[in-house]
């Protein structure tokens, strides 16, 4: 096994099928992402970008080929270990829902440093963790002293994505990984969530991957990737026609 | 974990608390029923003892034994004085207590009896009754009150009272011309004696003089010291309580008195009788534990249905907390603590509400039957009862937490709504 220090995930025959399904939903020769590089991955609905996120997040595991991130073969991992290489590895945000509503907005941002000590270590460094997280949720443009104590309920959407990704970042997880996280949000607040998220990624030192259908984001972005392009699994029927 | 399991709960608390509220219910329903069902029986068994025949009219032995020891119902019919004397003169007996029912005052019996009944009537473990205050009756309008009709109407020793005909707890038509006194008050029993006003045989003559056929004779009335001077031995009593030379005559005795000439007698074994009743009333005492028990069901599956409605909206939660590293083991152990804390919320509720029923019951139950039941700290049975409670709970709860466990590996990061 190569290490290659300049990827921080890196596909290498890539195959996966969702059990029960016929064809292969991905089937990806080669794919990798640079130390910092901010990619953005576009394909239409169904093409399998949360499943390749899943995959990268060994949440799920493929039937053949080897994926490696941040150094790490995901295939050697074992039930337990894989938990443990995501919540130190790598920081999630969702298309909505990232909160637990019985949480504090506080509790729900230290999350990850609850079940992982190299981000709390990460995240101890400087200051305690709470000032970390608020120092984050300030970076977020969000009014700490107002939501703070707030049922995350209560939040807008546009302010439920600003703490998950303060979540995703605290600690400083060499891998963001983004699935959709601007689709609720109007045109405007997406441009300034996009440049938020840009700037702390920035600071964090962390690659970034961000899974959007909005190809007008592309623009920002370091590279910007179509699935289908390196999918070879893509010309099947799987694919819903409306993107 | 459990910080997180709480707040969770805590996050959902309508649900919870009426899951928690369903257990609840089901343990203190199913705690009460076992309690009333044993100190009805340990009440029942401490009434009478040291009596070895009880005899009363030829009907039924539990009848005959539910209005002799636990007032409860009336007698059909009445053994007359000859009988008595005839049963009294039989060789093996020891003694002898006339019980003579039929008259109350303020709702509670009086019951016509000689003073045999405070030297060999036993109760709990052979417990003789105990005077304490005053003396028993030495005249004919004595009384001698039970410690709960003494504190119920405020009576002390010598406190006139008022006996009324018939045993409602309305006064039918009161025997006011011949005003009794009390004579003495016993200590507190736990048993039926404790809600009985105690006169002597003469008594319950003397307070029928003036009556002739249930009504009335008009005129002025006797006054207390004519009927002093009258001969006032009684013509019947309602039951009779023996009390043998020797147990091991019990049953010669028993076939004796059932086979007697003059008069259709019954004679029954108080722990035989007590059988016979318990049997009857374990018919129902079955049902109402088969109903406690599906009660404790319903609460679980109650919890089950909470724990399982709630799943769905929780497979987000599932997917953030799997994506914030937690273990699918994290995610199984989430629903097992929130089951297990609902679980425990609802016996630690149900036990409180158990002692409140109990509380209260004890008094409707002491006022209405004589019949004690006491607060007691859960004992073995009941231990026994919540353990398998609290495990049928945890049981309720794993099989959701399986779900969540499955659901939240095969979901991968998909958000589904
Ligand atoms: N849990 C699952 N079990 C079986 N098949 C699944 C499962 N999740 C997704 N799939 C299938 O895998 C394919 C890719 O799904 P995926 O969610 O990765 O698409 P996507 O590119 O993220 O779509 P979208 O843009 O709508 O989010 C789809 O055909 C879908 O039906
Ligand atoms: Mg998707």
């Amino acid at each position: 096994m190569i290490k290659s220090p300049e990827a921080i995930v890196q596909l290498d025959n890539l195959q996966f099928i969702w059990p029960g399904n016929v064809h292969a939903t991905l089937d990806i020769d080669h794919f990798s992402i640079g130390q910092r590089e901010r990619v953005f991955l576009k394909g239409p609905s169904g093409s399998g970008k949360t499943t390749l996120l899943s995959l990268i997040a060994a949440v799920l595991s493929p039937q053949n080929g080897r994926i490696v991130v941040d150094g790490i073969s995901l295939d050697t991992l074992k039930g337990g270990q894989k938990d443990q290489f995501r919540v130190d590895r790598i920081g999630m945000v969702f298309q909505q829902f990232n909160l637990l509503p019985f949480l504090s907005v506080q509790d729900n941002v230290q999350l990850p440093c609850k079940f992982s000590k190299q981000r709390r270590a990460t995240a101890s460094q400087s200051h305690t963790i709470t000032e970390e997280a608020n120092r984050l949720l300030r970076a977020m443009r969000l009014p700490l002293d107002d939501i703070k104590d707030r049922p995350v309920t209560e939040l807008s959407v546009g302010q439920q994505q600003r703490v998950a990704v303060a979540r995703a970042l605290i600690g400083r997880p060499p891998l963001i990984i983004a699935d959709e996280p601007t689709s609720a949000l109007d045109s405007d607040t997406r441009q300034a969530f996009l440049a938020l998220l840009f700037a702390e990624v920035e600071t964090a030192g962390s690659a970034l991957l961000f899974v959007s259908h909005d190809a007008s984001l592309a623009g920002s972005f370091d590279r910007s990737v179509d699935l289908t392009d390196i999918n070879a699994a893509t010309d099947n029927e799987h694919q819903d026609s409306f993107a | 974990m459990i910080g997180i399991a709480w707040r969770s709960i805590c996050n959902r608390w309508p649900t919870a608390l009426l899951a928690v509220l369903a257990i609840a219910m089901s343990v203190a329903l199913i705690l009460t029923v076992e309690k009333v069902r044993r100190d009805a029986r340990s009440s029942f068994t401490q009434t009478v003892s040291g009596t070895d025949l009880i005899v009363g009219a030829r009907s039924g032995a539990i009848q005959l034994l539910l209005y002799s020891v636990f007032r409860i119902g009336n007698a059909t019919n009445n053994i007359s004085w000859e009988s008595v004397e005839d049963i009294k003169n039989r060789p093996a007996v020891d003694w002898l207590i006339p019980i003579s029912l039929g008259d109350s005052h303020a709702g509670f019996r009086v019951v016509g009896t000689s003073k045999d009944y405070f030297t060999h009537f036993r109760y709990g473990d052979k417990q003789p009754l105990k005077i304490a205050k005053g003396a028993i009756f030495d005249d004919v309008f004595d009384a001698v009150i039970g410690s709960q009709v003494a504190a119920q109407l405020g009576y002390e020793v010598n406190t006139p009272i008022v006996v009324a005909h018939g045993t409602g707890s309305v006064a039918l038509v009161e025997h006011d011309r011949q005003p009794f006194r009390v004579s003495g008050i016993l200590a507190p029993t736990g048993t039926p004696v404790d809600q009985a006003v105690h006169v002597s045989l003469e008594g319950i003559e003397a307070m029928h003089v003036d009556w002739r056929n249930g009504a009335e004779v008009k005129g002025e009335g006797t006054d207390s010291d004519t009927i002093r001077r009258m001969d006032l031995k009684p013509a019947a009593v309602t039951a009779l309580l023996v009390g043998l030379k020797s147990r091991a005559a019990v049953f010669r005795e028993q076939r004796a008195i059932n086979t007697y000439r003059e008069e259709p007698l019954l004679a029954v074994l108080p722990g035989v009788a007590l059988q016979q009743l318990w049997n009857l009333v374990g018919v129902a005492e079955k049902a109402l534990l088969i109903v406690s028990i599906c009660v404790v069901f319903a609460g679980l599956v109650n919890l089950m249905s909470v724990l399982l409605a709630g799943l769905n909206e929780r497979r987000r939660e599932m997917a953030v907390l799997r994506s914030a590293g937690a273990r699918p083991g994290h995610v199984f152990l989430l629903l097992c603590i929130e089951s297990t804390v609902l679980t425990l919320g609802g016996i630690i509720a149900g036990l409180a509400l158990h002692y409140v029923l109990v509380a209260l019951g004890s008094l409707f139950m002491q006022n209405q039957y004589g019949i004690t039941i006491g607060l007691a700290p859960p004992d073995l049975t009941d231990l026994k009862i919540l353990l398998a409670i609290a495990i049928a709970g945890l049981l309720a709860g794993t099989l959701p937490a399986l779900q969540a466990y499955r659901k939240s590996l095969a979901d991968g990061l998909t958000q589904r709504l």
